[in-house]
Protein backbone atom coordinates (compact mmCIF):
# COMPACT_ATOMS: atom_id res chain seq x y z
CA UNK A 1 0.00 0.00 0.00
CA UNK A 2 1.31 3.57 -0.67
CA UNK A 3 0.82 6.53 1.93
CA UNK A 4 -1.15 8.19 -0.83
CA UNK A 5 -4.11 5.55 -0.39
CA UNK A 6 -3.65 5.34 3.39
CA UNK A 7 -5.99 8.14 4.51
CA UNK A 8 -8.92 7.88 2.07
CA UNK A 9 -8.77 3.75 2.96
CA UNK A 10 -8.36 4.65 6.90
CA UNK A 11 -11.47 6.76 6.05
CA UNK A 12 -13.56 3.92 5.01
CA UNK A 13 -12.36 1.66 7.75
CA UNK A 14 -13.78 4.44 10.05
CA UNK A 15 -17.44 5.19 7.84
CA UNK A 16 -17.85 1.36 8.43
CA UNK A 17 -16.92 1.96 12.25
CA UNK A 18 -13.85 -0.44 12.44
CA UNK A 19 -10.72 0.24 13.23
CA UNK A 20 -7.06 -0.62 11.48
CA UNK A 21 -7.55 -4.24 12.47
CA UNK A 22 -10.53 -4.77 9.96
CA UNK A 23 -8.13 -3.94 7.05
CA UNK A 24 -4.79 -5.98 7.34
CA UNK A 25 -3.01 -4.07 4.85
CA UNK A 26 -3.59 -1.29 6.10
CA UNK A 27 -2.60 -2.00 9.61
CA UNK A 28 0.61 -3.25 8.23
CA UNK A 29 1.34 -0.17 6.35
CA UNK A 30 0.94 1.73 9.64
CA UNK A 31 3.35 -0.46 11.71
CA UNK A 32 5.81 0.48 9.25
CA UNK A 33 5.46 4.28 7.78
CA UNK A 34 5.72 6.31 10.97
CA UNK A 35 4.12 9.10 9.37
CA UNK A 36 0.63 7.13 8.12
CA UNK A 37 0.80 5.90 11.78
CA UNK A 38 0.92 9.28 12.95
CA UNK A 39 -2.00 10.04 10.96
CA UNK A 40 -4.16 7.17 12.29
CA UNK A 41 -3.41 7.89 15.45
CA UNK A 42 -4.76 11.86 14.97
CA UNK A 43 -7.81 9.71 13.56
CA UNK A 44 -8.34 7.33 16.38
CA UNK A 45 -8.33 10.67 18.78
CA UNK A 46 -10.71 11.99 16.90
CA UNK A 47 -13.06 9.37 17.26
CA UNK A 48 -12.45 8.11 20.69
CA UNK A 49 -12.60 11.88 21.73
CA UNK A 50 -15.97 12.53 20.30
CA UNK A 51 -17.72 9.31 22.00
CA UNK A 52 -16.14 10.74 25.23
CA UNK A 53 -17.55 14.20 24.67
CA UNK A 54 -20.35 14.70 27.37
CA UNK A 55 -22.97 16.44 26.31
CA UNK A 56 -25.32 18.61 29.08
CA UNK A 57 -28.28 16.74 29.44
CA UNK A 58 -31.69 18.68 28.72
CA UNK A 59 -33.49 20.41 31.66
CA UNK A 60 -35.98 17.84 33.61
CA UNK A 61 -38.88 20.57 32.05
CA UNK A 62 -38.32 20.32 28.84
CA UNK A 63 -41.02 17.25 28.07
CA UNK A 64 -43.78 19.04 30.33
CA UNK A 65 -42.94 22.43 28.20
CA UNK A 66 -43.20 21.12 24.90
CA UNK A 67 -46.60 19.15 25.99
CA UNK A 68 -47.72 22.31 26.82
CA UNK A 69 -46.64 24.05 23.54
CA UNK A 70 -48.71 21.42 21.75
CA UNK A 71 -51.92 21.34 23.60
CA UNK A 72 -54.89 22.81 22.10
CA UNK A 73 -55.54 26.32 23.36
CA UNK A 74 -58.86 27.94 23.62
CA UNK A 75 -59.47 30.35 21.12
CA UNK A 76 -58.64 34.13 21.63
CA UNK A 77 -61.71 36.43 22.01
CA UNK A 78 -62.04 38.80 19.49
CA UNK A 79 -61.97 42.20 20.52
CA UNK A 80 -65.53 42.68 20.24
CA UNK A 81 -65.82 39.86 22.31
CA UNK A 82 -63.51 40.76 24.90
CA UNK A 83 -65.37 44.13 25.54
CA UNK A 84 -67.82 41.83 27.52
CA UNK A 85 -69.60 40.49 24.06
CA UNK A 86 -71.78 44.00 24.52
CA UNK A 87 -71.08 44.43 20.58
CA UNK A 88 -72.25 40.79 19.97
CA UNK A 89 -75.28 41.50 22.07
CA UNK A 90 -76.20 44.27 20.03
CA UNK A 91 -75.53 42.92 16.95
CA UNK A 92 -75.98 39.49 17.01
CA UNK A 93 -74.43 38.28 13.43
CA UNK A 94 -72.88 35.64 12.90
CA UNK A 95 -69.00 35.58 11.92
CA UNK A 96 -70.02 34.18 8.37
CA UNK A 97 -72.54 36.50 7.82
CA UNK A 98 -70.47 39.03 9.49
CA UNK A 99 -67.53 38.19 6.68
CA UNK A 100 -70.10 38.26 3.31
CA UNK A 101 -71.53 41.69 4.80
CA UNK A 102 -67.79 42.43 4.48
CA UNK A 103 -66.60 41.22 1.09
CA UNK A 104 -70.22 42.57 -0.24
CA UNK A 105 -69.47 46.26 1.19
CA UNK A 106 -66.06 46.05 -0.20
CA UNK A 107 -66.88 44.63 -3.36
CA UNK A 108 -69.60 47.36 -3.80
CA UNK A 109 -67.20 50.16 -3.03
CA UNK A 110 -65.02 48.67 -6.48
CA UNK A 111 -68.47 48.50 -8.39
CA UNK A 112 -69.40 52.08 -7.61
CA UNK A 113 -65.91 53.46 -8.29
CA UNK A 114 -65.66 51.83 -11.41
CA UNK A 115 -68.81 52.58 -12.50
CA UNK A 116 -68.26 56.15 -11.98
CA UNK A 117 -65.23 56.76 -13.31
CA UNK A 118 -66.93 54.61 -16.63
CA UNK A 119 -69.28 57.58 -16.28
CA UNK A 120 -66.60 59.70 -16.03
CA UNK A 121 -64.38 58.20 -19.00
CA UNK A 122 -67.92 58.15 -21.19
CA UNK A 123 -68.24 62.39 -20.53
CA UNK A 124 -65.02 63.23 -21.33
CA UNK A 125 -64.58 60.68 -24.47
CA UNK A 126 -68.08 61.94 -25.94
CA UNK A 127 -66.36 66.06 -24.96
CA UNK A 128 -63.54 65.11 -26.91
CA UNK A 129 -65.73 63.49 -30.02
CA UNK A 130 -67.60 66.70 -29.81
CA UNK A 131 -64.62 69.78 -29.50
CA UNK A 132 -63.10 69.24 -32.77
CA UNK A 133 -66.57 69.85 -34.40
CA UNK A 134 -66.70 73.35 -32.97
CA UNK A 135 -63.26 73.86 -34.00
CA UNK A 136 -63.10 72.34 -37.92
CA UNK A 137 -59.28 71.10 -38.21
CA UNK A 138 -57.44 72.51 -41.36
CA UNK A 139 -57.35 70.05 -44.09
CA UNK A 140 -60.41 68.76 -43.38
CA UNK A 141 -62.94 67.97 -45.94
CA UNK A 142 -65.54 70.69 -46.60
CA UNK A 143 -68.72 70.53 -44.34
CA UNK A 144 -70.83 70.12 -46.87
CA UNK A 145 -70.04 66.92 -48.20
CA UNK A 146 -70.06 66.02 -45.02
CA UNK A 147 -73.41 66.90 -44.31
CA UNK A 148 -76.43 64.01 -44.85
CA UNK A 149 -79.35 65.38 -47.35
CA UNK A 150 -81.80 67.00 -45.21
CA UNK A 151 -79.38 69.17 -43.00
CA UNK A 152 -79.04 72.69 -43.03
CA UNK A 153 -75.14 73.36 -43.62
CA UNK A 154 -73.57 76.71 -43.93
CA UNK A 155 -71.80 76.50 -47.66
CA UNK A 156 -71.52 79.83 -48.31
CA UNK A 157 -68.40 82.25 -48.36
CA UNK A 158 -67.95 85.41 -46.37
CA UNK A 159 -70.03 87.77 -47.91
CA UNK A 160 -72.59 85.59 -49.59
CA UNK A 161 -75.08 83.67 -47.21
CA UNK A 162 -75.88 81.13 -48.22
CA UNK A 163 -77.38 79.08 -46.02
CA UNK A 164 -79.22 75.96 -48.32
CA UNK A 165 -81.03 73.25 -47.41
CA UNK A 166 -80.64 69.95 -48.77
CA UNK A 167 -83.54 68.18 -50.77
CA UNK A 168 -85.16 65.91 -47.85
CA UNK A 169 -86.83 63.41 -50.26
CA UNK A 170 -83.04 62.24 -50.65
CA UNK A 171 -83.40 60.70 -47.06
CA UNK A 172 -86.78 60.46 -45.51
CA UNK A 173 -85.77 59.01 -43.01
CA UNK A 174 -83.24 60.75 -41.28
CA UNK A 175 -83.95 63.22 -39.04
CA UNK A 176 -82.34 66.29 -39.71
CA UNK A 177 -79.07 67.00 -37.66
CA UNK A 178 -80.06 70.62 -36.44
CA UNK A 179 -83.09 68.43 -34.84
CA UNK A 180 -81.31 66.36 -33.00
CA UNK A 181 -79.01 67.11 -30.07
CA UNK A 182 -75.71 65.81 -31.03
CA UNK A 183 -75.42 64.08 -27.07
CA UNK A 184 -78.53 62.63 -27.64
CA UNK A 185 -77.07 59.19 -27.40
CA UNK A 186 -74.85 59.76 -24.21
CA UNK A 187 -76.81 58.47 -21.22
CA UNK A 188 -77.28 54.93 -23.71
CA UNK A 189 -73.76 54.95 -24.67
CA UNK A 190 -72.83 55.47 -21.20
CA UNK A 191 -75.64 52.94 -19.60
CA UNK A 192 -73.66 50.41 -22.49
CA UNK A 193 -69.86 51.23 -21.54
CA UNK A 194 -70.69 50.77 -18.01
CA UNK A 195 -72.57 47.08 -19.31
CA UNK A 196 -69.17 46.72 -21.03
CA UNK A 197 -67.12 47.35 -17.94
CA UNK A 198 -69.40 45.26 -15.30
CA UNK A 199 -68.78 42.60 -17.39
CA UNK A 200 -64.57 43.52 -16.97
CA UNK A 201 -65.60 43.48 -12.93
CA UNK A 202 -63.75 40.72 -11.38
CA UNK A 203 -66.25 37.95 -9.74
CA UNK A 204 -69.28 40.25 -10.61
CA UNK A 205 -70.09 36.56 -12.11
CA UNK A 206 -70.75 38.19 -16.00
CA UNK A 207 -69.39 35.99 -18.67
CA UNK A 208 -66.68 37.38 -20.79
CA UNK A 209 -68.04 35.60 -24.11
CA UNK A 210 -70.36 37.80 -25.13
CA UNK A 211 -67.55 40.26 -26.79
CA UNK A 212 -68.79 42.71 -24.67
CA UNK A 213 -71.90 43.22 -26.27
CA UNK A 214 -74.16 45.18 -23.91
CA UNK A 215 -77.80 43.29 -24.90
CA UNK A 216 -75.62 40.22 -23.84
CA UNK A 217 -74.60 41.67 -20.64
CA UNK A 218 -77.07 39.59 -18.41
CA UNK A 219 -76.25 39.70 -15.03
CA UNK A 220 -75.51 36.36 -13.79
CA UNK A 221 -76.23 37.33 -10.50
CA UNK A 222 -78.10 39.23 -7.99
CA UNK A 223 -75.62 40.83 -6.34
CA UNK A 224 -75.07 42.31 -9.75
CA UNK A 225 -78.68 44.10 -10.51
CA UNK A 226 -78.62 44.95 -6.54
CA UNK A 227 -76.25 47.41 -7.96
CA UNK A 228 -77.22 48.67 -10.87
CA UNK A 229 -80.09 49.29 -9.04
CA UNK A 230 -78.11 50.89 -6.06
CA UNK A 231 -76.94 53.23 -8.38
CA UNK A 232 -79.59 54.28 -10.47
CA UNK A 233 -80.39 57.36 -7.84
CA UNK A 234 -76.94 58.74 -8.41
CA UNK A 235 -76.79 57.62 -12.45
CA UNK A 236 -79.97 59.00 -13.71
CA UNK A 237 -79.60 62.34 -12.30
CA UNK A 238 -76.17 62.46 -13.38
CA UNK A 239 -76.92 61.86 -16.65
CA UNK A 240 -79.51 64.24 -16.56
CA UNK A 241 -77.30 67.37 -15.50
CA UNK A 242 -74.53 65.78 -18.11
CA UNK A 243 -77.17 65.82 -21.04
CA UNK A 244 -77.96 69.44 -19.91
CA UNK A 245 -75.01 70.79 -19.66
CA UNK A 246 -74.06 69.35 -23.14
CA UNK A 247 -77.19 70.62 -24.40
CA UNK A 248 -76.11 74.35 -23.44
CA UNK A 249 -73.23 73.86 -24.77
CA UNK A 250 -74.29 72.60 -27.60
CA UNK A 251 -76.72 76.17 -28.04
CA UNK A 252 -73.94 78.19 -27.57
CA UNK A 253 -72.07 76.17 -30.52
CA UNK A 254 -74.59 76.30 -32.86
CA UNK A 255 -74.80 79.79 -32.21
CA UNK A 256 -71.48 80.58 -33.79
CA UNK A 257 -71.27 78.53 -36.49
CA UNK A 258 -74.45 79.95 -37.73
CA UNK B 1 -37.30 2.15 13.51
CA UNK B 2 -38.68 0.10 16.37
CA UNK B 3 -42.48 -0.86 16.78
CA UNK B 4 -42.54 1.40 19.59
CA UNK B 5 -42.01 4.43 18.10
CA UNK B 6 -44.16 3.82 15.55
CA UNK B 7 -46.40 2.74 18.03
CA UNK B 8 -46.17 5.88 19.86
CA UNK B 9 -46.96 7.77 16.71
CA UNK B 10 -50.19 6.60 16.15
CA UNK B 11 -51.32 6.99 19.71
CA UNK B 12 -49.78 10.30 19.17
CA UNK B 13 -51.74 10.78 15.99
CA UNK B 14 -54.93 10.21 18.01
CA UNK B 15 -54.34 12.94 20.56
CA UNK B 16 -52.52 10.57 22.85
CA UNK B 17 -50.99 12.76 25.11
CA UNK B 18 -49.05 10.56 26.90
CA UNK B 19 -47.57 9.16 23.85
CA UNK B 20 -46.42 12.07 22.78
CA UNK B 21 -44.65 12.74 26.32
CA UNK B 22 -43.31 9.77 25.89
CA UNK B 23 -41.92 10.11 21.94
CA UNK B 24 -40.32 13.70 23.39
CA UNK B 25 -38.71 11.46 26.44
CA UNK B 26 -36.61 9.19 23.96
CA UNK B 27 -35.32 11.30 21.62
CA UNK B 28 -35.21 14.70 23.76
CA UNK B 29 -31.30 13.98 24.15
CA UNK B 30 -30.54 13.34 21.26
CA UNK B 31 -32.39 16.47 19.74
CA UNK B 32 -30.77 18.60 22.10
CA UNK B 33 -27.54 17.17 21.41
CA UNK B 34 -27.83 17.99 18.19
CA UNK B 35 -29.19 21.55 18.40
CA UNK B 36 -26.50 21.95 21.54
CA UNK B 37 -23.69 20.59 18.98
CA UNK B 38 -25.12 23.29 16.22
CA UNK B 39 -25.74 26.48 18.16
CA UNK B 40 -22.99 26.33 20.47
CA UNK B 41 -25.43 27.42 23.44
CA UNK B 42 -27.64 25.31 26.08
CA UNK B 43 -30.22 27.66 26.68
CA UNK B 44 -30.90 28.43 22.56
CA UNK B 45 -30.28 24.48 22.54
CA UNK B 46 -33.37 23.76 24.65
CA UNK B 47 -35.46 26.65 23.29
CA UNK B 48 -34.77 25.21 19.46
CA UNK B 49 -35.28 21.42 20.79
CA UNK B 50 -38.99 22.70 22.62
CA UNK B 51 -39.51 24.20 19.22
CA UNK B 52 -38.27 21.17 16.97
CA UNK B 53 -40.66 18.99 18.90
CA UNK B 54 -43.61 21.37 19.01
CA UNK B 55 -43.19 21.59 15.49
CA UNK B 56 -42.51 17.79 15.14
CA UNK B 57 -46.01 16.93 17.07
CA UNK B 58 -47.94 19.80 15.01
CA UNK B 59 -47.04 18.05 12.00
CA UNK B 60 -47.02 14.20 12.75
CA UNK B 61 -49.53 13.48 10.17
CA UNK B 62 -46.86 14.89 7.79
CA UNK B 63 -44.12 12.09 8.60
CA UNK B 64 -44.32 9.32 5.94
CA UNK B 65 -44.13 6.34 8.43
CA UNK B 66 -42.26 4.20 5.92
CA UNK B 67 -39.03 6.26 6.64
CA UNK B 68 -36.97 6.45 9.84
CA UNK B 69 -38.72 8.65 12.50
CA UNK B 70 -35.04 10.11 14.00
CA UNK B 71 -34.10 11.46 10.90
CA UNK B 72 -37.13 12.94 10.18
CA UNK B 73 -37.45 14.18 13.86
CA UNK B 74 -33.64 15.75 13.42
CA UNK B 75 -34.00 17.25 10.62
CA UNK B 76 -36.89 19.85 11.82
CA UNK B 77 -34.57 19.93 14.65
CA UNK B 78 -31.53 21.60 11.96
CA UNK B 79 -33.94 23.45 10.62
CA UNK B 80 -34.66 25.65 13.41
CA UNK B 81 -31.20 25.47 14.43
CA UNK B 82 -29.72 26.81 10.99
CA UNK B 83 -33.10 29.61 11.23
CA UNK B 84 -31.79 30.48 14.56
CA UNK B 85 -28.46 30.89 13.17
CA UNK B 86 -29.58 33.33 10.09
CA UNK B 87 -31.19 35.47 12.85
CA UNK B 88 -28.71 36.10 15.71
CA UNK B 89 -25.22 36.96 15.62
CA UNK B 90 -23.52 34.22 17.08
CA UNK B 91 -22.34 34.85 20.55
CA UNK B 92 -18.20 35.26 21.11
CA UNK B 93 -17.13 31.74 21.49
CA UNK B 94 -14.88 30.84 24.22
CA UNK B 95 -12.53 28.75 21.82
CA UNK B 96 -11.28 32.12 20.99
CA UNK B 97 -9.98 32.78 24.29
CA UNK B 98 -8.69 28.92 24.36
CA UNK B 99 -6.71 30.18 21.21
CA UNK B 100 -4.67 32.20 23.21
CA UNK B 101 -3.85 29.81 25.93
CA UNK B 102 0.21 28.34 25.24
CA UNK B 103 0.18 25.00 23.41
CA UNK B 104 1.49 21.72 24.55
CA UNK B 105 0.53 22.00 28.00
CA UNK B 106 2.67 19.35 29.79
CA UNK B 107 0.31 18.73 32.40
CA UNK B 108 -2.52 18.22 30.50
CA UNK B 109 -5.32 15.03 31.68
CA UNK B 110 -5.06 13.14 28.25
CA UNK B 111 -8.50 12.01 28.93
CA UNK B 112 -10.43 14.53 29.92
CA UNK B 113 -8.95 16.84 26.95
CA UNK B 114 -9.45 14.60 24.34
CA UNK B 115 -13.04 15.09 24.97
CA UNK B 116 -12.46 18.83 25.18
CA UNK B 117 -9.94 19.50 22.79
CA UNK B 118 -12.28 17.73 20.23
CA UNK B 119 -15.30 19.94 21.48
CA UNK B 120 -13.44 22.86 20.65
CA UNK B 121 -12.68 21.68 17.70
CA UNK B 122 -16.12 20.76 16.86
CA UNK B 123 -16.96 24.38 17.33
CA UNK B 124 -14.90 25.76 14.96
CA UNK B 125 -15.85 23.53 12.16
CA UNK B 126 -17.93 24.53 9.05
CA UNK B 127 -21.50 24.44 10.07
CA UNK B 128 -22.08 21.63 7.57
CA UNK B 129 -19.28 19.61 8.04
CA UNK B 130 -19.96 19.45 12.14
CA UNK B 131 -23.55 18.40 11.56
CA UNK B 132 -22.87 15.58 9.43
CA UNK B 133 -19.95 14.60 11.87
CA UNK B 134 -22.10 14.52 15.01
CA UNK B 135 -25.00 12.75 13.31
CA UNK B 136 -22.50 10.02 12.17
CA UNK B 137 -19.93 9.82 15.30
CA UNK B 138 -22.53 10.84 18.04
CA UNK B 139 -25.89 9.92 17.06
CA UNK B 140 -24.88 7.06 15.30
CA UNK B 141 -26.76 7.78 12.24
CA UNK B 142 -25.96 6.11 8.58
CA UNK B 143 -24.91 8.11 5.56
CA UNK B 144 -28.38 7.33 3.85
CA UNK B 145 -30.16 9.05 7.14
CA UNK B 146 -27.56 11.81 8.01
CA UNK B 147 -28.19 12.52 4.02
CA UNK B 148 -32.04 12.28 4.53
CA UNK B 149 -31.57 14.33 7.24
CA UNK B 150 -29.57 17.44 5.81
CA UNK B 151 -31.83 16.55 2.15
CA UNK B 152 -28.16 15.96 0.28
CA UNK B 153 -26.90 13.50 -1.39
CA UNK B 154 -24.89 10.61 0.30
CA UNK B 155 -21.68 11.91 -1.41
CA UNK B 156 -21.73 14.68 0.21
CA UNK B 157 -22.43 13.60 3.26
CA UNK B 158 -19.17 11.57 3.07
CA UNK B 159 -17.02 14.23 1.78
CA UNK B 160 -18.45 16.47 4.47
CA UNK B 161 -17.21 13.88 7.48
CA UNK B 162 -13.98 12.92 5.88
CA UNK B 163 -13.21 16.42 5.68
CA UNK B 164 -14.44 17.10 9.16
CA UNK B 165 -12.00 14.52 10.58
CA UNK B 166 -9.20 15.73 8.82
CA UNK B 167 -9.63 19.19 10.43
CA UNK B 168 -10.34 18.27 13.74
CA UNK B 169 -7.05 15.76 13.30
CA UNK B 170 -5.65 18.76 12.12
CA UNK B 171 -6.54 20.80 15.32
CA UNK B 172 -5.06 17.96 17.28
CA UNK B 173 -2.00 17.39 16.04
CA UNK B 174 -1.12 21.37 15.99
CA UNK B 175 -2.90 21.69 20.06
CA UNK B 176 -0.34 19.12 21.11
CA UNK B 177 -2.84 16.47 22.06
CA UNK B 178 -1.46 13.54 19.80
CA UNK B 179 1.92 13.27 21.16
CA UNK B 180 4.03 12.02 17.88
CA UNK B 181 6.81 13.65 15.76
CA UNK B 182 5.68 17.31 14.79
CA UNK B 183 7.30 16.08 11.13
CA UNK B 184 4.90 12.90 11.07
CA UNK B 185 1.82 14.86 10.29
CA UNK B 186 2.70 17.14 7.24
CA UNK B 187 0.19 15.64 5.30
CA UNK B 188 -2.50 16.22 7.65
Amino acid sequence: MRCAEFESRLNGVLDQRLWLDADPPLAEHAQTCGECRALAACYEAVVAGSSQARLPQPSSELTSRVMADVAPRPASPRPDEAAGGALRRISPVSSGRRRLARSISSRSVIAVAAMAATVLAAVVVRWGQLGPARQPRRNQEPLASRQAPGDWISAGTPGQPALTQATPSHAPNKTPRNNRSPYQGLAAETSQTVAVAMQLLPGVGISAKDGGNAAAAEPASDWVHGVADGLKPVTEPTAGAVNSFLELLATGDGGSRS
Amino acid sequence: MSDEVRELVRRSLRGDQSAMADLVDQFRGQVFGLCYRMLGHRQDAEDMTQEAFARALRSLANWDNQREFKPWLLAIAGNRCRSLQALRVRRPKLIDEFDALPDRAADRQQARNLAEEVELALERLREDYREAFVLFHEHQLSYAEIAETLDCPVGTVKTWVHRARRELADHLRRRGVVQESPDALRRI
